[in-house]
């Protein structure tokens, strides 16, 4: 017994498919001369088709579709379309799946509209930020006071340097001046008592030279 | 019950868990007329109905009026003796799905409009086999291959053979098992796979084409015998000319799918270029 697909009655039955019309016209006249053999209805096919039926009533429906064309046609276009829905289910539940698969990060970038919408606005809040950064930057007090300050020292010469505690920069100074306000009065005092120091010095100087010119001469007349 | 008058328990509670309680309610309460059921049921099954009627019409206008009639067969357009609106509605028995039973309705409704609109089609009856072997060489130039001699003994001959075979095929399916001959007539005459057959018949695709093999089997012994027995053929001429038949058919259908490869080739390559 062969179980190899007999490929010579394939072809003869293909062909013999072609007629099947003719086989259509006979089992239609057979169901006009004959009223008792009744078609099957919908309900009846379709729990068919679904393979929802007892055994029996399997078996009884079997033998009608088998060899009645009309209600065989019915099945198995039916057939068909229920094949093409389960499909589009399957493909559709495929689509989801991929859709739940996708991390949240992504599903940002899935909207186009959406995603600009989130890069307009982390643009603008960036230019907020830099604006108030900006605006920290110009309304703090340090610099300014820093300014005059060198300008004091500019006039005062070097001795500006000698206030400073030992190791203690220009600039160091000033970067803590202008964030301490409480510093400037300090330095400006301090400059203050080193410029009455050098007055007093001066005058110190200059009245002694004053006293060594008036002291002349004590010895004549020997 | 009608089927089994001594179905036990058992068989009769697998019933009646296989049956649609949600749909067949739904059906129900339509069929009294309940318009919030009628507004579901639209609501839910237009797209399966509409659905179905696109891939069975022809064209758009086709779909759009089988939807409609359906939708008014469903709701009944002519009344009883007791003024109750005849309905297709209490057919519906819900062993199968809702959705199913729909697209059934539909497939029915396509398939009878579509007989009437043939009947006035002359069809021509018992189609001998020589008509399809001819016009299937005509078609391809081989008009040589089937006329092999122009003996018209021969000619004669080979006429009556093919006359034989049709016969014989045809005697051979009619003598197949029910579900034997619905398996052959679902794959070759309505063009269904073997993997929807299954679903249908309730087993694998595997079996589905195990048991066509085993058709096909005897289909090839039942020909044989009734060409041995009733037409007098010897086995060796039997043989010859079953292997000669489907070589001729064959080469035919080769040539075709020759030239239909050989189209869409050019087809792709015209697309591609342009």
């Amino acid at each position: 017994m062969t179980s190899e697909f007999d490929k010579e009655i394939d072809t003869l039955l293909r062909q013999t498919a072609k007629g099947e019309a003719a086989f259509a016209a006979e089992n239609a006249k057979s169901t006009i001369e004959n009223p008792q053999l009744s078609h099957l209805d919908a309900d009846e096919i379709s729990a068919f088709a679904e393979n929802a039926l007892p055994e029996k009533t399997k078996q009884r429906y079997t033998m009608h579709l088998a060899d009645c064309s009309r209600c065989r046609s019915i099945l198995s276009n039916l057939i068909s379309l229920n094949a093409e829905t389960e499909t589009e289910v399957i493909m559709a539940e495929k689509t989801e799946k991929v859709r739940a698969v996708i991390p949240w990060y992504r599903k940002l970038f899935a909207y186009p509209n959406l995603a600009y919408s989130l890069g307009g606005l982390l643009l603008a809040f960036t230019g907020l930020i830099a604006y108030v950064v900006l605006q920290n930057n110009n309304a703090s007090p340090g610099p300014e006071i820093s300014q005059i300050s060198e300008q004091t020292e500019k006039a005062q010469g070097p001795s500006f340097n000698e206030v400073l505690p030992a190791g203690e920069s220009f600039s160091n100074s000033m970067m803590s001046n202008s964030t301490m306000s409480n510093a400037s009065p300090n330095v400006s005092t301090t400059n203050s008592a080193s410029i009455s120091a050098e007055n007093k010095t001066t005058n110190a100087l200059a009245a002694n030279s004053n006293m060594s010119v008036a002291a002349p001469p004590k010895r004549s007349g020997k | 019950m009608r089927d089994n008058e001594n179905a036990g328990h058992n068989e009769i509670k697998e019933f009646v868990d296989g049956i649609r309680a949600d749909d067949l309610c739904l059906i129900i309460a339509c069929e009294n007329g309940n318009e919030t059921a009628w507004s579901d049921l639209v609501k839910s099954f237009d797209t399966t109905v509409k659905s179905a009627a696109r891939k069975i019409s022809n064209n758009a206008e086709d779909a759009e009026d089988l939807a409609s009639s359906i939708w008014a067969e469903l709701y009944g357009l002519k009344r009883d003796q007791n003024g109750k609106l005849k309905t297709k509605l209490s057919y519906y028995s819900g062993r199968g799905s809702l959705a199913g039973w729909l697209r059934a309705i539909v497939s029915q409704l396509a398939i009878d409009q579509f007989r009437k609109e043939s009947k006035f089609v002359q069809i021509e009856e018992d189609r001998e086999f020589e008509n399809l072997a001819n016009e299937s060489s005509e078609k391809t130039g081989n008009a040589s291959i089937v006329t092999r001699s122009e003996n018209p003994e021969n000619l004669f001959g080979n006429a009556e053979a093919q006359k034989d075979v049709a016969a014989a095929l045809k005697q051979a399916i009619a003598e197949l098992e029910a579900e034997d001959k619905l398996i052959l007539k679902l794959y070759y005459f309505d063009d269904l796979k073997l993997k929807d057959i299954g679903n249908t018949l309730g087993f694998h695709e595997a079996t589905a084409s195990r048991k066509l093999v085993r058709v096909q089997t005897e289909i090839r012994k039942s020909v044989e015998k009734i060409l041995s027995t009733e037409h007098g053929w010897k086995p060796e001429e039997v043989r010859r000319h079953l292997s000669e038949t489907a070589q001729r058919l064959g080469i035919s259908m080769e040539k075709l799918f020759a030239v239909a490869l050989f189209l869409a080739l050019v087809q792709e390559i015209f697309e591609r270029s342009f």
